[in-house]
């Protein structure tokens, strides 16, 4: 008899842990864990890269802007005076290269306000997710929760692709640019 | 061997399998790590909401300036490498 009791509540036991790590809300708990710190490094590596487009559109563009003065016969000064501060042909040399150089950013900038938009999804789709654990954890276990849970985190776990495919997208896009 | 011999020795094989399997299922779930508790989690993501604004335009700005300072740099530099050809003349 008692080796039957401890078989079985060994079992027991083995059942109770395999449900408590099955648990849906339990598992939606993480994927939403996991997909936020997902997210938020995607955030860092997405500033990292425009930081790093940036710098190096500026440097090519610092160049050119260099050479095409000094190629006009225009002091140093000029190198590091906005173009309004200057006169012509300079003028005209750095008037263009800023407005080169407005236009190299401003295709970074977008690329990034386009991630950032995808971020943002995604933390609106996890958002999503944790109301509906708020409310199935209030007690509100209606038929079909298990579901419902299962759909609700796999919009977030969609728009975490969709974002980390825009992301590629802009990386490969700042790529080029340099 | 007698057959109580045979039964004690069948009740040890599986107690020993019913103990295995407890042992895999606990590492399954610590290596699946627990879980943050709800209100956690949700004062995470609204901290990550209300804080993003804020951050972006401060990463933004710290991106912009490093850039402009770049730019500037290199527009030097060309001067530079310019006026340490003339100051430095090649050797003979």
């Amino acid at each position: 008899m008692y080796r039957n009791l401890l078989i079985a509540s060994l079992l027991l036991l083995c059942a109770a842990l395999l449900v408590a790590c099955s648990d849906p809300a339990r598992t939606a708990r993480r994927e939403v864990d996991r997909l936020t710190r997902l997210t938020e490094r995607t955030e860092v590596e997405v500033n990292r890269a425009a930081r790093t487009a940036l710098v190096a559109v500026a440097t090519a563009e610092g160049h050119r802007r260099g050479a095409e003065l000094k190629a006009a016969g225009c002091g140093p000064a000029c190198a590091t005076q906005p173009s309004t501060a200057l006169i012509d042909p300079c003028k005209g040399i750095v008037a263009a290269s800023e407005a080169r150089y407005a236009a190299a950013t401003a295709k970074v900038t977008a690329g990034r306000t386009t991630a950032y938009n995808a971020i943002d999804a995604v933390y609106a789709a996890l958002r999503v997710v944790v109301d509906l654990l708020r409310t199935i954890d209030a007690g509100a276990k209606a038929a079909g929760w298990e579901a419902k849970l299962a759909a609700v985190v796999a919009g977030a776990v969609g728009s975490a692709a969709d974002c980390a495919a825009a992301v590629a997208a802009f990386k490969q896009a700042i790529g080029g640019a340099k | 061997m007698t057959p109580t011999v045979i039964q004690i020795i069948a009740w040890g094989a599986q107690a020993v399998k019913a103990v295995i399997d407890i042992i895999t299922a606990a590492v399954a779930a610590a290596q699946a790590g627990t879980p943050p508790s709800l209100d956690a989690l949700d004062k995470r993501l609204i901290d990550v909401q209300a804080g993003r604004a804020a951050e972006r335009a401060a990463e933004a700005a710290a991106a912009t300036a490093e850039a402009d300072a770049a730019l500037a740099a290199a527009a030097q530099a060309e001067f530079d490498a310019e006026l340490k050809r003339v100051v430095e003349p090649k050797k003979p």
